[in-house]
């Protein structure tokens, strides 16, 4: 093509970007499991006949990476010269680009009559994966012990899915499996959304113009890219932030992150990070990068850029092998958001050198979950989980935000009134804010919550995981640390504190209370405005103990 | 025949639609007045010199409660939840809306601050049973201390009130008794369906706004009724039908978006009365285009709306909202691409070209350099705009080598792109061909775009309704009256979901509710709907049906059919759950108005450039009044009325039918 109308391609490059928010949003309207429905812990895409990205719906920042990575896994160890309308890639393996087992990645191809148009993908986080134990598996100290490991395998859905093979070996495997069924099958729906959406637009386009706006929409998201990247100073910054420990460890575990910026491009080395870790801790390397990738793009001033592979070009990744954010094939990595956390942490502790003012203290910023599960005495459980956690770190001019989900994540918390009339054996008693969670200073940290669950059955099993429970999190400027996170189980008259990471039996009776911590503060206290000190006493959100700690305010 | 008359209060004007008893219709238009915002009705009415003594139907659209919600100016109110959940409207949802990198991210501001909100023992469980006795002398503390903090109105949103309204009754009852000048909101009537922030934040913007527009509405009609008016004053909802006065301030949250409802009331009347059947609506404003569809000319409802970041849970007109509207301006983003919109510069500064200090590149000095407007002919020829200002401003882009005209040309294709996505969205994403259906072009600027949006879309037909620039107005006039219900009752569908004695006791409560609404025991319609979802999923579809009885069967086989449609699969192993049950009372409108008839002859053109697609062309300008029925106008045209003006495009017919509509058709 000589001449392309560039208003064209923008107004193109916006309908791929539609197509993908669609499939997104399908995709949590028709799923069954809460982990998808209310949690939204999914993501889709458009990818190009090469595996980039094009356009992704935006609802997870974690997913931002993984599905070119995994897309790029899937041409390593497929022949994909023989693909039809009727084939699907499936996986789920964190060594081939995937996050942890409970994601299950699915990838179809958009043809128009017989030219290959493109991908369309799905992640979907699926309740259950099979595994050493319902819900997280917290002994488990390789990868299959976690779970059903699905390589990239490519089959035809006619012949394979529908009661096929590759649906029935995978189900076997899975102890909710109606639910994962009902999730997988909006996964194929959402997918179909994006092959209609592209095909119709190259009906309408021609199929050289859409691959066009393909081109056009990353080339598109690295200018705007670059353009941010070229806003902030040039200079080499390292910054540090640890979890409390693995959940086989006792030792803090430190990602360390070297940012340079020279014009508009960044590099971030990660060497110097703590060696992976004996259990679930670890994060594979698709989560580091989207953690990475994000904690960039979070502190830009033009942070609306919509997602795709063009966005990484600027950005330069520096993993080294072995370490707690790139372990070597097998490591369990379940837990792997409190690593992935971490590293957006650093990053974030590198990049506050450069820019202060860009940069919030140190949120919560933990993925706290909880699974409760009752096996049914047929093989199969009933399940729920609850994926939480806690306030945002305070800025320049900005309170943190009060519970609210972390940054790498936007999970939505599954109204009680849906809860108890779905899972009859789980009653909640109490879901607040606590009042002096959040770290003191010029700007106050947003507030932690309690949410507590009292079970109302017998043979419910407790599984969790969390951090902060040890190391708090670290303000900023002269602003003071926020509160730790705890876990506890009430039976009868005794409080039975437990660590984040935990497998429990539960009783009939039992009540067990999450506290979900605050968030930083930033600045010196003594810089508060009195007027807003006083203000958030009469709300609540501050004792005037909490107060007269921190902020010299006098007693009226 | 008698007289009516409707009001609707926008932004920027106040409209007036007055149908006399021989047929024949007034409008009229003034400035709002947002300082004391019903002197707008009574300047309007008094500049057209209605009789209000003689007038049988007043109805009036308000931007009253939307403005009293997003400025935060509402009445002081508290709210009562129960004990461990104060907290169920400042956590939310617990989600990022809208930029989810935003590290920086505020949620929107609570209508209640914390220090109004209080907590009382007790607990219903998701069956509606007693776990915890309601302790009235604890709660009576809570109150004492809300009154303490002077509120003048209290929300109650207790948990599974939905389920069982007994406490929520019980605390209303405390509080009417003890302390009567208070209003109270209680869940269970606000909004008695599940899910407690959307509850609870339904119920909490009710108390915020409905004391305001209770006190505004009576003053209204106390004004009216001063004037000499004796009928009940009609009040536009977003579901698209007038509610009577009386139900407004405890009904307020029914208000919000009215306008754009009504908008759509217009089209499908104007669409009926030509004989279509399938439209797709198309309302582009100063600052924004609403887009809805209207399959069978019954437009698609949502039952939440999404006002600056709140959820409320009211039946409302489905609608997508894009920023591109006449005063959207045009920019380069930080990737080099042009965009146009959400920005507006609104009615002030405005245009550039309007010349009231504008320096921005808009939408409307797009059109005027393209030539779609005539600078001497805008509104009514009452208003010069100023070329040389909008070829400044269109000039101020970084766009290199790009000459003015290729630049307008750039920012009309972009604002058509976005508002073809819209279409989009109305239409094939909700599992709908566009392609079969008619646009109905309103608003001031949608006849300019309908039939290069249509063009993007595949739509062959555009309506151009009479009068363009008055849709919300005129929705007033031919509006039906409407109420919504909704209970929720969470059971595995089965033949008794909608037997007979399930419909008999839905039929009792739209009967009471008729009465309540001054609708008396008959003279009104029932539609009866049920949200259905696979046991399993959190979302829910609604499907309707005329109120007798229908089986599991039939009402899954609709329920899988929709489903289908939506979202492209349906799984006939599952069990299918009933939620909620919803009706609606429903009173026709039996207006017959009769807008002007076209004039007899055909009207002369008047030669000009303009450029559409790129291309500069020869096209014919025609005076909008002077078009005879039955005339053929072929595009490249421009037809030029008051207050709209429709582009013919090349390739494009406009007839001009014997309703004085226009109707434009694609050639091939």
């Amino acid at each position: 093509m000589s001449e392309i109308d560039p208003t064209r391609l923008a107004i193109l490059a916006r309908g791929l970007k539609a197509a993908a928010e669609e499939m997104g949003l399908n995709l949590i309207r028709s799923a069954f499991s809460t982990v998808v429905r209310e949690a939204r812990d999914c993501s889709a895409a458009i990818l190009d006949i090469k595996g980039q990205v094009i356009a992704q719906g935006d609802v997870i920042p974690m997913q931002t990476a993984a599905m070119s990575r995994s897309f790029a896994a899937c041409m390593a160890q497929l022949d994909l010269s023989k693909v039809t309308p009727d084939s699907a890639i499936l996986l789920n393996d964190p060594y081939s680009g995937g996050q942890h087992l409970n994601d299950i990645i699915l990838f179809q191809p958009i043809f128009l009559d017989a030219k290959l148009l493109g991908w369309t993908g799905n992640t979907a986080h699926h309740l259950d994966i099979g595994g050493g134990t319902a819900g997280i598996n917290p002994a488990a100290v390789e990868l299959v012990q976690e779970g059903l490991i699905i390589p990239p395998i490519l089959f035809e859905v006619s012949r394979d899915w529908h009661g096929g093979a590759v649906e029935r070996l995978i189900f076997a495997n899975i102890r909710t499996a109606e639910i994962g069924l009902g999730d997988i099958n909006a996964q194929f729906a959402a997918n179909h959304i994006g092959i209609e959406r592209v095909q119709d637009m190259a009906r309408r386009e021609g199929p050289e113009m859409v691959a066009a706006a393909m081109a056009a929409s990353l080339d598109y998201s690295e200018r705007r890219t670059r353009a941010a990247i070229a806003a902030l100073p040039d200079g080499c910054w390292t910054g540090k932030a640890w979890f409390d420990h693995d959940i086989l460890g006792t030792e803090p575990v430190c990602v360390v992150a070297t940012v340079t910026i020279q014009g508009d491009a960044l590099t971030v080395d990660f060497t110097g990070t703590t060696p992976q870790v004996r259990g679930m801790f670890n994060a594979p390397i698709a989560s580091a990068t989207s953690a990475t990738l994000t904690a960039v793009r979070s502190i830009l001033a033009d942070n609306d850029i919509p997602a795709n592979d063009g966005c990484n070009r600027p950005i330069t990744l520096v993993f080294p092998e072995g370490s707690v954010i790139n372990p070597r094939k097998g490591a369990p990595v379940r837990a792997r958001m409190v690593a992935a956390l971490r590293t957006l942490d650093a990053v974030h502790a590198a990049l506050a050198q450069a820019a202060p003012d860009a940069v919030p203290a140190q949120g919560f910023n933990t993925t706290t979950a909880l699974y409760f599960s009752q096996p049914r005495g047929d093989g199969t459980s009933r399940m729920y989980c609850d994926v939480l956690s806690g306030g945002f770190g305070a800025g320049k001019n900005y309170d943190g935000a009060h519970a609210l989900d972390h940054i790498l994540s936007s999970c939505r918390i599954t109204p009680v009134e849906s809860l108890e009339q779905v899972e009859t054996y789980l009653r909640i008693r109490r879901f607040a804010m606590l009042p002096d969670s959040g770290g003191a200073g010029a700007f106050q940290g947003g507030l932690g919550y309690v949410r507590e669950y009292e079970v109302v059955e017998s043979g419910v099993l407790l599984t969790t995981y969390s951090d902060h429970f040890e190391l708090p999190p670290k303000g900023a400027g002269g602003g003071r640390d926020a509160a730790l996170g705890r876990l506890s189980i009430q039976r009868g008259n005794e409080i039975l504190p437990q660590p984040a990471a935990t497998i429990q039996t539960l009783q009939k009776g039992d009540v067990v209370s999450i506290f979900l911590g605050g968030g930083a503060g930033w600045g010196r206290p003594e810089d508060r405005d009195p007027g807003r000190v006083k203000s958030d006493i009469a709300d609540g959100i501050i004792t005037p103990d909490f107060a007269s700690r921190f902020y010299d305010v006098e007693p009226s | 025949m008698l007289n009516k008359v409707g009001v609707e209060i926008g932004g920027t004007f106040t409209d007036l639609v007055w149908a006399k008893p021989d047929g024949t219709v007034v409008t009229g238009k003034v400035p709002s007045t947002p300082e004391a915002i019903d002197q707008a009705v009574i300047d309007a009415l008094t500049k057209a010199e209605v009789p209000l003594a003689e007038i049988a139907q007043f109805s009036h659209g308000s931007t009253i409660a939307t403005n009293a919600l997003l400025t935060r100016r509402g009445t002081k109110a508290g709210l009562l939840t129960t004990e461990g959940f104060r907290d169920v409207i400042e956590i939310g949802t617990h989600d990022r809306v809208g930029s989810i990198y935003n590290i920086f991210y505020r949620k929107p501001a609570s209508p209640i601050p914390r220090r109004l909100i209080g907590e009382v023992s007790e607990r219903m469980d998701a069956a509606g049973r007693v776990l915890k006795p309601l302790d009235l002398d604890h709660a009576w503390a809570g109150v004492e201390r809300l009154l303490g903090e002077g509120v003048d109105a209290i929300a109650i949103s207790l948990l599974h009130a939905y389920a069982n309204p007994a406490h929520e009754q019980a605390l209303a009852a405390l509080i009417a008794e003890r302390a009567p000048g208070i209003a109270v909101y209680a869940s269970h009537v606000v909004s008695p369906e599940f899910r407690e922030y959307q509850r609870s934040m339904t119920t909490v913007v009710s108390a915020f706004v409905g004391p305001v527009v209770g006190r505004y509405v009576e003053s209204l009609a106390n004004r009216l009724a001063a004037g000499g008016y004796t009928g009940v004053l009609g009040i536009m909802q977003s579901n698209g039908g007038m509610m009577p006065a009386s139900a407004a301030g405890a009904n307020a949250a029914r208000m919000l978006l009215s306008g754009p409802a009504a908008g759509v009331r217009a089209a499908i009347w104007f669409a009926r009365r030509n004989g279509l059947k399938d439209i797709i609506t198309l309302d582009m404003g100063g600052t924004s285009t609403d887009v809805a569809i209207a399959p069978d000319l019954t437009p698609r409802m949502a039952s939440e709306l999404m006002v600056d970041g709140l959820p409320v849970r009211t039946p409302a007109v489905d609608m997508e909202t894009v920023g591109a509207g006449g005063g959207s301006i045009a920019a380069i983003d930080g990737g080099g691409f042009l965009a146009v919109g959400p920005a507006s510069a609104g009615a002030l500064p405005g245009p550039a070209c309007y010349d009231r200090g504008g320096d921005r590149p808009t939408v409307t000095d797009a059109q005027v350099i393209a030539g779609l407007l005539r600078p001497s002919r805008f509104f009514g020829g009452q208003m010069a705009l100023r070329t040389d200002l909008a070829e400044a401003a269109l000039n101020s882009l970084d766009l290199p080598g790009m000459t003015t005209a290729a630049r307008a040309d750039a920012v009309l294709r972009t604002v058509n792109g976005n508002m073809a996505a819209a279409v989009r969205l109305v239409s094939t994403a909700r599992g709908i061909d566009p392609r079969g259906f008619a646009l109905v072009a309103y608003g001031g600027g949608g006849p300019v775009h309908g039939a290069l949006v249509a063009d993007e879309v595949g739509i062959r037909q555009v309506l151009v309704p009479w009068s363009p620039g008055i849709g919300s107005a005129f929705g007033l006039l031919v509006a039906d009256v409407v109420v919504d219900l909704v209970r929720t009752n969470l059971h595995r569908l089965d033949d008794r979901t909608m037997d007979e004695a399930a419909v008999a006791t839905l039929l009792a409560e739209c009967r009471q509710t008729a009465i309540a609404n001054g609708l008396g025991e008959s003279g009104y319609d029932v539609q009866l709907g049920l949200d259905l979802r696979y046991a399993g999923q959190a979302f829910e579809l609604t499907i309707w049906s005329d109120g007798s009885p229908v089986d599991a069967a039939t009402l899954r086989g609709r329920f899988e059919a929709e489903h289908r449609a939506r979202y492209g699969y349906a799984r006939p192993q599952l069990a299918v759950e009933a939620v909620n049950y919803r009706a609606r009372v429903l009173r026709r409108n039996d207006a017959v108005i009769t807008p002007p008839r076209p004039p007899e002859g055909e009207a002369k053109p008047e030669f000009g450039e303009i450029s559409l697609a790129g291309r500069r062309v020869k096209a014919g300008f025609y005076a909008r009044d002077a078009i005879g029925a039955g005339q053929v106008i072929a595009g490249p045209a421009v037809v030029e009325e008051a207050t709209a003006t429709t582009i013919v495009p090349d390739g494009w017919t406009c007839l001009c039918l014997d309703s004085g509509d226009l109707l434009l058709e694609r050639l091939s």
